[in-house]
């Protein structure tokens, strides 16, 4: 995306929103040296940056996805905000807690989770087993968060119900999937 | 209506909001007291959240790929811009260092024409660089300058060089040496080859119009053979002919030659002929009895594009590309023929080039081969 080619904050908001993913490279790129400098004056490289960065968009790209999102300052200083709540916590994980306790990261937790990393590899693993349509579909309602009417249109189906329908197979078939691989209880439990 | 939902549905519907008040109340009481119900939802969530998972990860991909590929875009372009900067400093270090030679190249063509009659000039008194004042070659002395040459002062005999170092010092000697002359003009560098005389003569003209004159032409005699047909004077023959080959030194003409085309009795054919020529002679005569000349200077050339043919321009003859020297010219009723061996042609004047046209009369083209 070229420099004439870039969105404002207000244009990139609604672009995610619209499932755009050159917005978030967009988000990324404006935002790269910035954390960089910040992660490498504070005990990482090149790579964490990166790292962060990356995770730090997603972040706002699923908090935009959630339709409650209120942009109350600058993309730049949300994304910030989020990269340095990130890079605490690997610190905090790593033993490498810094002085960087004054860093206001209210309402910018990452993700909750409730369910343990490796039952979610579990399902990561069970959607590549899925046919490109119903992976597709399954993003872009789980993921992405479209109704059903704007997935019908992105995928061609014929009507908002046959797009549900399709939905519903899906989901049905990923647990099966997952059901004759692994107990459920486990996956659960 | 909580009813109609499938499980997977009415999951969808709980974590979107989607519920009523009433229908959210009814669904958190049966999480809390049906087990499998619970169990149902929370394999829900763990699948949503690894849906979810897998699209972070997808997109997280997608930002190494294309943010990776931005952010370095500023290295890449400072690669191509030092690759781009590599290049032109290595053409311009090949263009300096062929230029280097290629000026070394052109001093080494010009001593090429080093004159070996001046011993004072050597090679390194020539070179190109100083010697654009005149846009001229010129030697160091700077009183020699090479430039092209009268075809006038052309000389007979072309010059041979030992060798590439002894070249001629003088556009006289250039031109004797029948290749090259320089100039450094507009066409800077450029030699320029020129056609190459090989030898000259004057020749005798012969007119086979007209009466017989042996009262005016004492030195030139017809004889005439025994089958009839023409022949020189011996005195002529002697000192021309010598084995059917000219001397074109020694050949010279200074009195007008008219032989007849004395036609034998017993020959029908010399009849015919002698008839056409009288018919023709008188208007040959009126209209432009001086016009074909009685002596010309038959020079033999040799052109760098391989031309075959003649120039007659005046009463000189120039022939491209033979060299046979069994030649013969002559004059029937004002009309200028060249003989090479058992060939006629028709000469005509011509300046700039012309290809040899073969007669195609037969009565004047068997007249013609009779003559000696």
């Amino acid at each position: 995306m070229s420099d004439r080619n870039k969105l404002n904050d207000e244009q990139l908001i609604i672009a995610i929103r619209l499932g755009e993913k050159d917005a978030i490279v967009q988000l990324y790129r404006d935002n790269f040296t910035t954390i960089r400098g910040y992660i490498m004056k504070n005990g990482g490289n090149n790579d964490d940056a990166e790292d962060v960065l990356q995770d730090a968009c997603i972040a706002v790209w699923e908090k935009v996805k959630t339709g409650d999102f209120e942009l109350k300052a600058r993309l730049s200083t949300f994304v910030f905000a989020i990269s340095k709540n990130i890079w605490l916590k690997r610190l905090n994980k790593m033993g490498r807690q810094t002085s960087m306790n004054d860093i206001n990261t209210e309402n910018m937790s990452v993700k909750d989770e409730t369910f343990s990393s490796e039952n979610r590899q579990i399902v990561v693993k069970m959607m590549d087993k899925l046919g490109a349509n119903c992976k597709d579909i399954l993003l872009m309602f789980y993921f992405e968060g479209f109704d059903m009417i704007s997935i019908a249109e992105k995928l061609n189906y014929n009507n908002a119900d046959t797009a549900k329908a399709k939905k519903h197979q899906c989901f049905k078939h990923l647990q099966e999937l997952i059901r004759n691989r692994y107990n459920q209880q486990d996956l659960i439990g | 209506m909580i009813n109609n939902y499938s499980d997977i549905e009415l999951f969808d519907r709980y974590s979107g909001n989607l519920l009523t008040v009433e229908e959210r109340a009814i669904f958190e009481e049966r999480l809390a007291n049906d087990k499998a119900f619970n169990e149902e939802f929370e394999f829900y969530q763990s699948i949503t959240l690894g849906i979810k998972d897998y699209g972070n990860a997808e997109l997280k991909d997608y930002l190494k790929e294309h943010g990776h590929a931005l952010t370095s875009s500023k290295n890449k372009n400072k690669t191509i811009t030092w690759s781009i900067a590599a290049a032109m400093a290595i053409f311009l270090g090949v263009y300096v260092v062929s230029q280097f030679y290629s000026n070394q190249k052109a001093e080494q063509s010009i001593s090429v024409i080093q004159p070996e009659a001046d011993e004072s000039l050597t090679t390194d008194t020539i070179t190109t660089g100083q010697n654009n004042e005149n846009n001229k070659g010129v030697f160091a002395d700077g009183n020699s300058q090479l430039s092209e040459v009268p075809k006038e002062e052309i000389i007979e005999e072309p010059v041979e060089f030992k060798n590439a170092e002894a070249a001629p010092s003088t556009t006289e000697d250039l031109q004797r040496a029948g290749k090259y002359y320089w100039s450094f003009g507009d066409d800077a560098d450029i030699p320029v080859k020129t056609d190459k005389k090989l030898s000259d003569s004057v020749v005798l003209i012969v007119a086979l119009t007209g009466p017989l004159d042996s009262e005016k032409d004492e030195e030139i005699a017809l004889a005439k053979t025994s089958q009839g047909a023409t022949q020189l004077p011996k005195s002529l023959n002697n000192n021309t002919y010598s084995n059917n080959t000219y001397d074109y030194k020694t050949t010279t003409v200074k009195k007008k030659s008219i032989l007849k085309a004395d036609a034998p009795k017993a020959d029908d054919v010399e009849k015919t002929i002698e008839n056409k020529l009288a018919d023709t002679t008188a208007l040959a005569n009126t209209a432009k009895p001086e016009s074909i000349a009685t002596q010309y200077t038959l020079e033999f050339w040799e052109s760098p594009v391989n031309f075959k043919g003649y120039k007659l321009t005046g009463t000189t003859v120039q022939l491209y590309g033979t060299a046979n020297k069994n030649i013969r010219l002559f004059n029937v009723n004002q009309q200028l023929y060249l003989r090479i061996d058992k060939v006629v042609y028709v000469l005509k004047p011509c300046s700039t080039g012309c290809a040899l046209t073969l007669e195609t009369d037969p009565t004047i083209k068997n007249y013609i081969l009779q003559q000696p």
